[in-house]
């Protein structure tokens, strides 16, 4: 009974083609297929392994005879009069084919090829179906396949013999070439030739050479023949393409080089040698074995770099020679073909030793190709080229010095940096940012110790520029020195490397008042403090001793840190007696990032005796946090709102506030907001964050939102707002 | 030897080795031949004036160290078109108002001809990239060539030994690698800041399956044939031929890798980039449907797995995830990763730096100046365009794909192996 199931499934799934077991994605698996066969319920005893094996063979048997079912089934609609509905069919017949080439199904592929080149062939099927048949072919043909593709192939349809063409390149039957050679022998338009050309080269088909040849002297057969040629390389294509080139055929320079580099890749390394010390040597005088080269005409640049690279690969005796012959001339492309082939023939560790010793006899842009190998090795030799004449080599030497260099290295660099802006200026910068050899590091930081205060200058921005959070102590005290660039550029590089452990040491300074630029210093470093509640309480605890005089600063930094200590502290100065510390106190509270300052800040706005201008920073303050604190409780926002529009000053502020009301999407906030849709000198602002509020309100309460917009229309402001609230009173409808 | 001559060319090239820095803007010295004099500047063709060219053509339109001699597109409203914003460009540069400089061809074979133009831009459909490409490079040009490299994985193998045996500079135009957010995503991981990586998600979209279309009449002096090039002919249809970011010619197999290869070109090739895979690649490529999978994958040999289209937290492009942190990022500058303050922490040194561009196309054409090899080079597009395809291959045969990406082979699949590369149609010779 189970049999008969699977037998059953096997049978329908080759039918319809879709669920076979490895079909693309979204199609059940199937036991019939190879990685399926690990899912097949498996027998539970030895015995039912026979049967087992009578049943797949019967099943296979059985499959087959429902694919060439399937396959006819589908022909129909592979040639459906509306053409938008081959497509399904296409897919199910290209399914069936990849599936039938599956690892271990080989009678499943052979059985289907024939199915498919039967029907290819067959003049009884309309041609849209035998096209797209014979295309699978081209995926699954073999030896089975090759009698009926050679008669498409021999035919008269022009599409169903390129169809039969490419199912022949592709095919891994010997009889496959041999259609293909025939096909050329028998000749035909030369669009049609090229084709076959052009699979025979694919083939690599050597016994094709010679029907090849002759299409070489044609202007537009020549390419092909001799890209085919080049695939072939054997040595008789080989001597062809030579005749060609001798003949400045165009292309057959190109085609040598694939011919070598097939050489290569097939193992055959003293032909390919000889190819490309012929074609590197093409057209240069030359003596003994080489002579014949001085006969040829010169190859072009490109090819003769291929060449180059060529014999290289090929591990050619003269390829050392070669690669010092190309160094010294003036073409820039062979310059750079020899280091390639440098780095082959040398190998990656051995090319800076082998290329080193010439560096000094190069024209300059060979020594820039060469200064780009070089290792650490020859770091002396990279130095000394720092101070080449050529400008270009001396950059060269300076980016090399950037990778490979140590601490010898770093003099040279800094000396660069320091002699002002150029090019070789920024590329030394980068050079000093990443050097990364022995004792460099070490080395800039001596630097940046001693000498005068320029050059201490730019090793401290080499330490920036490195990222070396461990030279933070360092440039902290480099900070407090009496020289001003010196002290600046240390608190520029702490402002960029510094962490929290450097806060103290950074508000001593600032405290010292004797470093202006520690102030940024401290502000950026505060700005990315991890631990903030710990760094407030190191700013507190120097507040404590702090003079009137330099609590600002630190009261700023208190700002940016934000939290409760820290505000209970600035709170309590803000009722200072001491003016001085009074104002800094209430500037810092002017700009806290957190909600909870609103209480203070009303305080200090409620204070009788406050000052005008803190009067306006604490209610311009309470409006922003009150805009801004999205997360607080709505009533505490809008109760917030509502003291400091009470105690505002001016239109200005109220303005503000209204503003921030806006942006509270409660009802309360729409009820404060209402009433100023009447104060001649704040209706228009008030329209318009009862409008922004009211579309906010839509999502959570549309009555409200509703309630809102008609205010505003019965307010009548202006033609624009009356519009806006009718656009939303329509959405709103109840 | 200094006082031999150097070609105009040849000067370029010498020259421009002296503008050689680490990631700087390079010019070559105004002293040759005054800044932004005509023999300063590097010359380009531009070849597929389609959809993807629109940006290329106005950055080298805008860039004063590029002269565009010539333009060439299949259809001749196209090409007409570029050579008319060329010249027009041109002429409010010039003094006299005129400028009749843009040469415009149907073949690219006549623009690649000239030996006055230094170098192409290829951003025709991606079944003609290898072979414009390659011949440009064999007639000594350089290469912008628009991403997925290549049509086959054997095309890019090609086209990849080609730029290094003929000294090309050749940029695939995988730009992510020129954005801050990937380089530095990638360089997190590559750091080890998150750990061994295990795992992969990357969304790279569908597109809507292909389509047979009925023939349509072939437009007016659009040359379908060679549009077709290389690939098998179907009947005209407009569907098939247009560029469209979300189907037309991208969905169909003929011309691409579908999804894999339209945007598996960016985002493969960043996880590439940061599993410092780019001279190499995973090893097995499993299709959605497979075994009942849920979503198409590939898995490098150290067991790392890439999922493609799984959901990615908070809708970015590609997720991270390794053993003791996340990397999420996206283009317009997004990255996010956990812990935290990883997207914020500093190379120091003995970090691991990857090259840093910040300009795709400016990359390049430094680079041809200076003979280095540009961020995307053909060996990286090779690789991720061979992930691209190996994974089209895989869907299309429903079955897993074993891969060797040192020998370069599919394993164990003889009939997956003819995949690697497609005949040509005649006369199309590569």
């Amino acid at each position: 009974m189970k049999s008969e199931i699977v037998l059953a499934t096997v049978s329908m799934s080759l039918r319809v083609g879709r669920a076979v077991p490895c079909a693309p994605q979204g199609l059940e698996e199937q036991p019939s297929c190879h990685h399926g066969a690990q899912r097949t319920a498996r027998p539970t005893w030895g015995g039912l392994f026979v049967w087992g094996v009578l049943f797949l063979c019967s099943a296979t048997l059985t499959a087959f005879a429902g694919a060439e079912q399937t396959v006819t089934d589908l022909l129909p609609r592979l040639a459906a009069a509306r053409v938008e509905d081959r497509y399904s069919a296409q897919i199910e017949l290209q399914n069936l084919a990849v599936n039938a080439g599956r690892p271990g199904a080989e009678a499943e592929r052979v059985e289907l090829a024939n199915i498919l080149a039967a029907k290819a062939t067959d003049s009884d099927v309309p041609q849209p179906a035998r096209v797209w048949v014979a295309r699978q072919l081209e995926y699954i043909g073999a030896a089975e396949s090759v009698a009926r593709l050679t008669t498409l192939l021999n035919g008269q349809d022009s599409e169903l013999k390129e169809c039969a063409r490419r199912a022949l390149e592709k095919s891994p039957a010997p009889g496959a070439t041999e259609s293909l050679r025939a096909a050329l022998k028998k000749g035909g338009e030369t669009i049609w030739t090229i084709g076959l050309i052009q699979s025979l080269g694919e083939r690599r088909d050597i016994a094709a050479v010679e029907l090849i040849r002759p299409y070489l002297g044609n202007k537009e057969t020549a390419l092909a023949a001799s890209v085919a040629l080049g695939k072939i390389a054997d040595p008789k294509a080989v001597a062809t393409l030579w005749e060609a080139y001798d003949a400045g055929a165009s292309g057959a320079g190109d085609a040598l080089v694939a011919a070598g580099n097939r050489l290569v890749s097939a193992g055959d390394k003293a032909a390919a040698n000889d190819l490309f010390n012929q074609l590197y040597l093409a057209g240069t005088p030359q003596s003994g074995a080489a002579a014949q080269a001085t006969k040829r005409p010169a190859a072009s640049l490109q090819v003769r770099a291929a060449a180059l690279i060529g014999c290289a690969e090929a591990g050619s005796q003269s390829a050392g020679q070669f690669v010092q012959d190309a160094l010294q001339q003036q073409a820039p492309e062979l310059q750079l073909a020899a280091v390639t082939a440098a780095v082959v023939a040398y190998g990656k560790a051995s090319v800076s030793s082998a290329l080193a010793p010439i560096v000094p006899k190069l024209p300059s842009s060979a020594r820039v190709y060469v200064l780009r190998v070089l290792d650490a090795a020859h770091e002396k030799l990279v130095i000394a080229s720092a101070g080449d004449p050529e400008e270009m080599v001396q950059l060269a030497a300076l980016e090399c010095l950037g990778q490979i260099g140590s601490a010898a290295s770093v003099p040279v660099l800094f000396k660069a940096v320091a002699a002002g802006p150029s090019s070789n200026q920024k590329t030394a910068a980068v050079a000093l940012a990443r050097i990364s050899g022995p004792g460099a590091d070490a080395a800039i930081v001596k630097l940046s110790g001693e000498g005068d205060a320029k050059s201490r200058a730019v090793a401290i921005n080499a330490l920036a520029a490195r990222n070396d959070q461990s030279a933070a102590p360092t440039l902290l005290r480099y900070a407090g020195e009496s020289d001003p660039e010196v002290s600046a550029a240390a608190c520029a590089a702490l402002a960029k490397l510094g962490t929290d452990n450097q806060l103290d040491g950074l508000i001593r300074l600032v405290l010292g008042g004797k470093t202006p630029c520690a102030i940024a210093a401290l502000q950026a470093v505060a700005s990315r403090v991890v631990e903030k509640s710990a760094a407030a309480q190191k700013v507190i605890a120097q507040t404590k001793t702090a003079a009137p005089g330099q609590l600002a600063p630190l009261f700023e930094i208190l700002a940016m840190l934000g939290g409760n200590e820290a505000l209970t502290t600035v709170s309590l100065s803000a009722a200072s007696g001491n003016e001085e510390v009074k104002d800094a106190a209430i500037r810092a509270l002017a700009n806290w990032p957190d909600f909870p300052a609103t209480k203070a800040l009303l305080v200090i706005a409620f204070d009788p005796h406050v000052k005008s201008v803190h009067c306006v920073l604490a209610v311009q303050a309470v409006a922003r946090l009150v805009k801004s604190a999205d997360k607080e409780p709505a009533a505490a926002r809008v109760d917030a709102a509502l003291a400091a529009m009470k105690i505002a000053p001016r239109d200005e502020e109220k303005k503000l506030v209204l503003s921030a009301l806006a942006s509270v999407p409660d009802k309360r906030a729409a009820e404060a907001i209402r009433p100023y849709l009447s104060d001649p000198k704040l209706q228009r602002e008030a329209g318009l964050a009862a409008l922004s509020l009211a579309e906010a309100l839509r999502r959570s309460d549309r009555s409200a939102a509703r309630e809102l917009a008609q205010a505003v229309k019965d307010a009548g402001l202006s033609d624009d707002l009356n519009r806006r609230a009718d656009a939303i009173l329509n959405r709103n409808k109840k | 030897m200094k006082n031999q001559p150097f070609s105009r060319r040849e000067f370029l090239r010498s020259a421009a080795v002296a503008a050689a820095g680490l990631s700087l803007p390079t010019i070559v010295p105004a002293t040759a031949f005054g800044r932004n004099a005509p023999g300063n500047r590097i010359t380009v063709g531009l070849i597929g004036m389609g959809l993807m060219m629109g940006s290329h053509h106005q950055i080298m339109l805008g860039r004063g160290e590029v002269q565009v001699l010539a333009v060439c597109d299949v259809d001749r409203g196209k090409r007409e078109r570029a050579r008319a914003q060329t010249e027009k460009a041109y002429e409010a540069k010039k003094a006299s108002g005129t400028y009749k400089g843009c040469d415009a061809y149907n073949e690219y074979e006549r623009l690649i001809e000239r030996s006055d133009i230094d170098a192409v831009v290829v951003a025709t459909p991606d079944h003609w990239h290898a072979m414009i490409s390659t011949a440009a490079m064999k007639s000594g040009k350089d290469v912008y060539v628009q991403k997925p490299m290549t049509l086959t994985i054997r095309e890019g193998r090609r086209m990849s030994d080609a730029a290094r045996r003929y000294g090309a500079i050749l940029q695939v135009g995988s730009q992510q690698r020129s954005e801050r957010a990937f380089r530095k995503a990638c360089e997190i991981v590559r750091n080890g800041w998150i750990g061994k990586v295990h795992t992969i998600y990357t969304q790279l979209g569908e597109f809507p399956p292909p389509q047979t279309l009925p023939e349509e009449a072939i437009p007016d002096g659009f040359d379908y044939d060679r549009w077709l090039g290389p690939t098998p002919w179907y009947p005209y249809n407009r569907k098939r031929v247009e560029g469209n970011y979300g189907g037309g010619w991208r969905c169909f197999w003929e011309y691409g890798s579908r999804k894999n290869g339209d945007w598996g070109a960016h985002h493969f090739d960043i996880i590439q980039w940061a599993l410092g895979m780019d001279d190499s690649g995973p090893v097995e490529f499993i299709p959605k449907g497979f075994q009942g999978a849920e979503y198409q994958s590939h898995v490098y040999a150290d067991g790392t797995k890439v999922w493609k289209n799984h959901p990615v937290k908070n809708g970015q492009m590609i997720q991270f995830i390794g053993e003791s942190g996340e990397v999420l990022v996206s283009r317009r500058d997004l990255l996010e990763t956990t812990p935290a303050g990883l997207k914020d922490r500093l190379l120091v040194p003995g970090d691991i730096h990857l090259y840093e561009s910040y300009n795709h196309e400016g990359n390049w054409l430094e680079c041809i100046r200076t003979r280095k090899q540009p961020i995307c080079p053909a060996e990286i597009g090779h690789r991720t365009a061979t992930i691209c395809h190996l994974n089209g291959i895989a869907e299309r045969l429903g079955r897993p794909v074993k891969w060797d990406p040192v020998k370069e082979e599919i394993i164990g699949d003889d009939y997956a192996s003819r995949w690697l590369d497609r005949p040509r149609r005649t006369p199309y010779v590569m």
